[in-house]
């Protein structure tokens, strides 16, 4: 991404009349969502509102039941593996081998993105998340907020076009959390997208462009930053 | 091109694990092994029934060690999350597919390198190395239906609540042909007969059927992915 | 009646409750000691293999409805990874469940008669019989599978996955066993039994049996069938209530 583009008009990601069911109990209901290229999203709700299932749609990794989904201009999940290649995506932990060290799950994550990626840039970014004096021990060994640098590492590791970070300040000390907002902060002024997934409404005010309100599997608002009282983020925080 | 790339860079990751741990090698040859001391406390091994029955002792061990080894294919300590990863990555799943099958025949093709030696030395079968060859010929052609379709119900039954048993249970009736197969050629090859082509013909029907069926299901089985 | 109820209703019902269980092997239990004593009775003159077609009666009907229900398995598994339909998974696993037990009623009578006909309760080198073990085992499986995962996505599409797997896997089964050894049973079964009396009996017995598995099969999908609708409406009533609470 070449720096200092204004945020466009280009749609990142479009939702249609989404929907995900198990058996009878719908999980996500009429889902539709447009995200512009260059912003950060936040998607808030309480738990069990389908904050997850829309990202395991949006990745691929489900089916949807009805409606469809379109990210970088390409169906998912049949065009999936492409629109893989341009996404980074952090978890609840890091999805590598625990056993490996952290050089070498970033030359794992390498490996999977086909070899691609410059080596210098694995350097850099452990240097940007703090860990390189434990690049040589085993992931197992990291404390619960090490690991979440860790897969921020690896998120960002391919220079994604869309970030998709799932509840990233879990576990995270001040300063990791001052990371991850410079992280969102940057992405999104060099032209990339975010997608932010958390339940903390106060935080995802502050940093996104648009946040959207989900409730019992349906979208209950979409909202531009601010306008949110203070109340109002009280009352459902 | 770049699938088979990625495929040869999936399998070594995981040789590089195996390598270091030994985990799921190590732990299907000491099975093979045991399973062979006791059998020759059920039959003597000095006496003729033995010698008539070694093809079948040989193979019910090779086939119960070798069903631990594909069942780990997705389940090991540390990894539970590895096959979400994958999913995540760039990476077709057929290639993920075929990376397993392949990481587990590798597996399983060094435990029956070691199992066959140790039986024919163990039972003191005096046999010569063309012998010792085909047998293991044998072994590693049948290994890849076996891991086709061994890594396939894997994918299924990790999911599920006590999923090692259901796992055995659904593979060895699908495994009584190629079972039949290599039982057979084992007794020609320990005769010093030459190796009927139905022997041949039904390991190579079973290795390419679950290889087929293995590669269109897969997709299916990990279409709604639950971690 | 409330939630919990289907829910424990419905944890118990996916495979056999133990007290069906024990039914089911006391059922087959009176059915093998019956065939066997009529086995017995026959005098020992027609006991050679080619006359004791007695056996054809109900014995033959029963691995015929079994091969039937697993076929019906295949179709259904083929449907439920095309669309996904929970209809066609429910007949799926309702003739896989039917279909074992018919399976298991072949094997049961098939062992008693061979105890008496060719003095033997089970002959390992038969293909036929052996096959027929293989497809139990196989679809015991399959029933298995499908009652263990509880998702019901998952649910319908690993049964119908392991239930084209079962399918492939009987004829690699029957050329892998008749290659590797010999029958005990009648080579061609048209060759006994030619006279009409035999065949009009016969028939009528798969006839008999057919139609008394298929009644079974309904019964056991429209069961199916309530169950999923009852599962339905209780979980829009839950959705209500909580709509109501939130």
């Amino acid at each position: 991404m070449s720096g200092g583009l204004p945020a466009t008009t280009e749609t990142v990601v479009l939702a249609d009349r989404l929907g995900k069911s198990y058996g009878e109990r719908a999980a996500l209901e009429e889902f539709d969502l447009t995200v512009h290229r260059g912003t950060c999203h936040g998607l808030c709700g309480p738990n069990g509102s389908g904050k997850t299932t829309f990202l395991k749609l949006l990745t691929g990794l489900f089916r949807p039941s009805s409606g469809s989904v379109e990210v970088l201009g390409l169906p998912i999940p049949r065009r999936a593996v492409e629109v893989r290649r341009r996404l980074g995506v952090l978890l609840d932990q890091p999805l590598v081998p625990h056993h490996l060290s952290l050089g070498e799950a970033l030359r794992y994550m390498t490996d999977l993105h086909g070899g691609r990626i410059p080596r210098a840039r694995s350097a850099a970014l452990l240097d940007r998340v703090g860990l390189s004096w434990r690049r040589r021990d085993s992931i197992r060994t990291f404390s619960r907020g090490m690991a979440q640098r860790a897969s921020l590492a690896l998120a960002l590791l391919p220079d994604p076009e869309l970030l998709i970070l799932d509840e990233p300040f879990t576990g995270l000390d001040p300063q990791g959390c001052a990371l991850v907002e410079e992280v969102i902060t940057e992405r999104v002024a060099a032209g990339g997208t975010v997608i932010l997934v958390t339940h903390e409404l106060r935080r995802a005010e502050r940093l996104c462009d648009r946040v959207s309100w989900l409730e019992r599997g349906r979208l209950r608002r979409t909202t531009e930053r601010g306008s949110w009282s203070a109340a109002e983020i009280e009352g459902v925080a | 091109m770049s699938s088979l790339r990625t495929v040869m860079r999936l399998v070594r990751w995981e040789c590089m694990r195996e390598l270091r741990r030994g985990e799921i090698v190590v732990s299907m040859i000491l099975f093979a092994l045991v399973s062979i001391f006791i059998l020759s406390f059920a039959i003597d091994p000095g006496t003729q029934t033995a010698v008539r029955a070694q093809p079948g002792i040989l193979w019910t061990v090779l086939l119960l060690a070798g069903s631990i080894g594909v069942e780990r294919a997705f389940g090991r300590a540390g990894e539970e999350r590895v096959l979400e990863g994958l999913l995540l990555a760039p990476v077709g799943r057929v290639s993920i597919y075929y990376a397993r099958v392949i990481s587990t025949w590798l597996f399983v093709a060094v435990m029956n390198l070691v199992v066959i030696a140790a039986f024919l030395v163990l039972y003191n079968v005096r046999t010569d190395f063309a012998t010792f060859l085909t047998i293991l010929g044998g072994a590693w052609a049948a290994g890849i239906g076996f891991c086709a379709v061994g890594v396939t119900l894997a994918a299924m039954t990790r999911t599920v609540q006590g999923g090692e048993i259901l796992h055995r249970l659904l593979l060895l009736p699908l495994l009584i042909p190629v079972f039949k197969g290599v039982v057979s050629l084992t007794t020609q090859a320990l005769r010093g007969q030459e190796i009927g082509p139905r022997e041949i013909a039904i390991i190579l029907a079973f290795d390419l059927v679950y290889l087929a069926a293995g590669q269109l299901l897969f997709d299916e089985i990990v279409a709604d992915f639950e971690g | 009646m409330s939630v919990s109820d289907v829910e424990r209703a419905d944890r118990a019902t996916p495979g056999l409750s133990p007290s069906m269980l024990v039914h089911a092997v006391v059922a087959l239990g009176l059915i093998a000691w019956l065939n066997h004593r009529i086995a017995h009775a026959v005098p020992f003159s027609v006991k050679k293999i080619e006359q004791s077609y007695l056996i054809f009666y109900y014995h033959l009907p029963s691995a015929l409805s079994c091969s039937i229900f697993f076929a019906i398995v295949l179709v259904g598994s083929i449907q439920v990874l095309r669309t996904g339909s929970a209809e066609w998974d429910r007949r799926a696993v309702v003739a896989g469940r039917v279909g074992v037990a018919a399976c298991a009623a072949t094997l049961a009578s098939g062992s008693t008669w061979a105890s008496a006909a060719w003095n033997t309760w089970w002959d390992w080198g038969d293909p036929r019989l052996m096959t027929a073990a293989i497809m139990f085992f196989t679809y015991a499986g399959y029933v298995l599978l499908h009652a263990q995962v509880e998702d019901p996505v998952r649910r319908r599409r690993f049964g119908a996955i392991y239930g084209i797997l079962a399918f492939v896997n009987i004829p690699l089964t029957k050329y892998a066993i008749e290659w590797f050894g010999a029958t005990a049973h009648p080579a061609e079964l048209s060759n006994i039994a030619t006279d009409e009396a035999i065949v009009i009996t016969k028939s009528v017995g798969v006839l008999a049996f057919f139609t008394l598995y298929c009644l079974v099969y309904r019964w056991a999908l429209q069961r199916e069938r309530t169950k999923d609708r009852l599962r339905s409406v209780l979980t829009r009533v839950r959705a209500i209530e909580e709509g109501a609470a939130a």
